[in-house]
């Protein structure tokens, strides 16, 4: 591949929108934990570096506009001025204008261009608001903004040691412009090793060689010396110490002998400087100079080691092969069993088991956290309470929990929707809470785990709750429902699930565009997940939405009615009996009795319309969902297999028994059947 | 291939639907599949005859004939299923098409492609791109992104209206 400028600004951009969302993360929880010095690091670190990238690849507005963002993390870094919520305000809107910044062509909107503009000024604002307001609260109480520690950083000269690393050029880097950087901090005196150069015929023109003693002097502490170097530092040998407490540059000796030592070319140790530390010797004790110095560096190789970053359409593709392994991998097994040859069996069956690890360790490398999702609940959470006047905690539990990217990715929306209704309609304000007694801070929260095969998410807020009586007000204006029906408090809880229903006495811009909960619905039934609301009025309300584990490939049990083959979820079958069909006749009520035990039964012969006559003896399959149970009856049970799932598609949008279907080893298709819509269809008849 | 490369190609492939004769442009065209076994999925509109297996996927398959409305596809020698790929309301869906028959390739040049006649409101004439006349005869050149994007039922008939009235105002005219 060539390595092309194009090339690196992908990468970089796909880097940029990780640290962005870094920041973004850093921030939120800087809010909640405003003295954190390592959190206030880590903002001023990927600012730092969006700078620095930005410029090189040029984004020259990102890095312009960062820098002022950095200018106040600064201030804030160096104690000069103090975290405020409006100040995190600014900041997280500067960070969606960060994410637009890496689209230029964006900028040329002129909406967008009066919310930069917008943006700069605020950004400007803070710091001279902020600022004042620190210096004329010094001014008045001199005691209490005393910061911890002492921030003007006295005159100190140190000896910078950089050797940019055989490869500094490969990623763009121009080493000139660093050192330059160094010495826009103060005095410096630049001496050039030229020793590991070699001679002109073994010369690689696309290596450095050259290494570089800096001596500066500057009133910058360690972590600005370091600032310097942090995109080379991975590669780089650095050392930095402090030779002296005062400038030695002021000292003509001292100058005198750097130029002395410039010409001869050689190595340079501190040893040469004993003269100058000797009494005012400050050598800061670090055992291991290039690693010690930069602790941030640890995290970050300790993150390249444990993971890696790979291109979601590799996976993808790797999914894709392991599905189309697992079909032939039946096929080979009808062919086993076809021969009965020893030898073919034993090789089979091993094969077999190491199907099934690499289509389980396949799939969970297509795995996620939860977590993932959370920055962006956290932020609306954060930005909406505070445009709606209200106070809202969001807390989570179980985000370890893991679900498939694809899964994860048309979650987003749903969630946020919900979260956005538990905001808005949910958690009342902060004087109406209190006059019911409860605490004015409302609480969202986030629940995930695994149950079975499933993996439930619930949200639930400890708001007003949904009064039903307004629900089956709104119903029947809407003629949803007519006044006659009687319908349960659950039965009207479920109408929200309803197209174009909307709770809100008002359409606020936040929610109640129309597209609601049933859209939501809509979006989690894509992913053959479910959702259920559950409310208490006055007390909150909770959604709970279930999804299936792994959304590609099933063990399912093969049956066959007439001609065709079915497939039905090996997870939700209980057991199976055989009947005389004639059991099933002239049964009004299609209840069956198994072992004792009553189940009403869905028959698809019927249902689906499938031609043939019932043979005598036939198979029920009894399945379960949420504790109930039906019964299916099918003429013949063949076996267990893996069942790759391959959706039906937009022509068969409206099919709700049937989820998918599957290509089997002789290259018929066998239909999956979705045995908890079965389960709902019977049900609600009955 | 690029889409503008697409609109420099000027072949169509013709098919029969009982007695008349459609046409596709070819880059809509992906593959031509002799009848191949068709797994029924219950349930399922009428005109959706069921689900193929064509190289491991899943390609559902639309009986043509009664989607506009004329009678089920009785299976021949010369039943064929066209793959083509149609844009329904903004997502690209893979299906396959039954016809009675494939028949040719024409070359249809930009200029003596005809606009879709415009008449009567209960039809739906958005499902015709263009007429085209090569050699003295009328081909319909179909528009699949709006014949799929909707449940209903076409109808043949008025369809065959379309096409004679055209007919006559383009003999008129000459």
């Amino acid at each position: 591949m060539i390595a092309s400028f194009e090339n690196f600004q992908a990468r970089f951009i796909e880097e940029a929108l990780d640290n962005i969302h870094d920041l973004e993360k850093a921030l939120l929880e800087l809010e909640l934990s405003p003295g954190n010095k390592e959190l206030l690091e880590r903002v001023f670190r990927v600012m730092h570096s969006l700078k620095g990238s930005g410029a090189m690849f040029g984004f020259d507005k990102l890095s312009e506009f960062t820098h002022r963002m950095e200018n106040i993390y600064d201030l804030v870094r160096s104690g000069k001025l103090n975290l405020s919520s409006n100040m995190l305000s600014v900041t997280l809107n500067s960070v969606d204008m960060l994410r637009i910044l890496l689209e230029p062509e964006k900028l040329q909107q002129p909406a967008i261009q009066e919310r930069y503009k917008n943006l700069v000024s605020d950004i400007d604002d803070v710091i001279r608001n902020e600022t004042f307001q620190l210096l004329t609260s010094a001014t008045l109480n001199t005691s209490i903004s005393e910061p911890e520690k002492p921030v003007s950083h006295k005159m100190a000269t140190w000896h910078i040691h950089f050797y940019p690393g055989p490869t500094a050029f490969e990623n763009g880097t121009n080493i000139l412009f660093l050192i330059d950087e160094l010495g826009n901090m103060g005095n410096m005196y630049a001496i050039p090793g030229y020793i590991s150069v070699p001679c002109l015929s073994e010369l690689h023109p696309e290596q450095s060689y050259i290494y570089w003693d800096l001596f500066l002097a500057t009133e910058e502490d360690q972590n600005a010396i370091k600032d310097v170097f942090i995109f080379v530092e991975d590669n780089s040998t650095i050392g930095i110490q402090k030779i002296s407490d005062s400038d030695l540059f002021l000292n003509s000796d001292f100058s005198r002998k750097l130029e002395q030592l410039s010409s001869q070319q050689e190595n340079i140790g501190l040893a040469d400087f004993s003269d100058f530390i000797g009494s005012k010797l400050n050598i800061e004790s670090d055992p291991s100079p290039q690693k010690a110095a930069i602790p941030c560096d640890d995290d970050k190789q300790n993150r390249s080691l444990s993971s890696i970053r790979v291109a979601a359409d590799k996976i993808d593709g790797l999914v894709n092969l392991v599905s189309e392994l697992v079909i032939t991998q039946e096929r080979l097994n009808n062919i086993a069993s076809r021969y009965q040859i020893p030898e073919l069996k034993i090789v089979t069956e091993s094969v077999q088991k190491l199907t099934g690890m690499l289509r389980d360790s396949a799939f969970s490398i297509s795995l996620i956290p939860v977590e993932n999702m959370l920055t962006r609940f956290q932020r609306l959470v954060r930005d909406l309470s505070n445009d709606l006047g209200k106070k809202i905690a969001f807390t989570a539990k179980g985000t370890e929990t893991e679900l498939d990217k694809t899964m994860i990715e048309s979650l987003t929306d749903p969630l946020l929707h919900i979260i956005r209704n538990c905001i808005d309609h949910g958690i009342e304000l902060p004087d109406v809470r209190k006059l019911k007694g409860k605490p004015e801070t409302g609480t969202i929260h986030l629940d995930a785990g695994y149950s079975g095969a499933n993996v439930v998410l619930r949200i639930k807020d400890d708001g007003a709750g949904i009064q039903t009586e307004k629900v089956r007000q709104k119903a029947i204006a809407k003629g949803l429902i007519s006044e006659a029906d009687h319908l349960s408090d659950q039965e009207l809880l479920n109408l929200v699930f309803l197209p174009g229903f909307s709770t809100a006495e008002k359409v606020t811009e936040v929610s109640g565009r129309g597209v609601g909960m049933d859209v939501v619905k809509r979006n989690i039934e894509a992913i053959r997940g479910e959702v259920a609301i559950h409310s208490e009025y006055g007390r909150g309300t909770e959604i709970t939405i279930t999804l299936p584990l792994v959304l590609s490939i099933i063990d399912g049990l093969l049956v066959k009615v007439n001609n065709g083959q079915y497939v039905i979820p090996m997870s939700l079958t209980d057991r199976i009996y055989s009947i005389e069909s004639s059991q099933m006749e002239n049964n009004f009520i299609n209840v069956v009795t198994l072992d004792g035990v009553q189940y009403p039964f869905f028959n698809l012969r019927k249902e689906l319309s499938i031609k043939g006559n019932t043979p005598k003896k036939c198979q029920m399959v009894v399945v379960n969902h949420e504790g109930q149970n039906i019964a299916i009856p099918v003429d013949q049970v063949i076996g267990k297999i893996q069942a790759v799932l391959k959706p039906l598609g937009r022509m068969y949008h409206e099919q709700k028994i049937i989820s998918a279907a599957t290509i089997m080893g002789d290259g018929t298709i066998a239909l999956v059947l979705d045995t908890n819509a079965i389960i709902k269809e019977l049900l609600n008849h009955s | 291939m690029s889409k503008e490369d697409l609109s420099q190609i000027t072949s169509y492939l013709s098919f029969r639907l009982g007695d008349e004769v459609f046409a596709l442009h070819v880059g809509k065209v992906q593959k031509i599949l002799g009848m191949a076994e068709i797994t029924e999925v219950p349930r399922a509109p009428r005109y959706m005859k069921g689900v193929i297996n064509l190289r491991g996927n899943v390609l559902p398959v639309v009986d043509t004939r009664v989607k506009f409305g004329m009678t089920p596809t009785e299976r021949t020698k010369t039943t064929s299923i066209l793959v083509i790929e149609a844009n329904i309301s903004g997502e690209f869906v893979m299906l396959g098409i039954l016809v009675d028959a494939v028949q040719a390739v024409l070359k249809i040049e930009k200029e003596d492609l005809l606009p879709p006649p415009s008449i009567g409101k209960q039809y739906r004439s958005d499902i015709i791109s263009n007429m085209a006349r090569v050699k003295e005869k009328f081909y319909i050149i179909l528009n699949m992104d709006t014949v799929f994007s909707s449940d209903d039922q076409l109808n043949m008939n008025e369809l065959m209206k379309a096409k004679e009235q055209i007919n006559e105002t383009t003999n008129q005219n000459q």
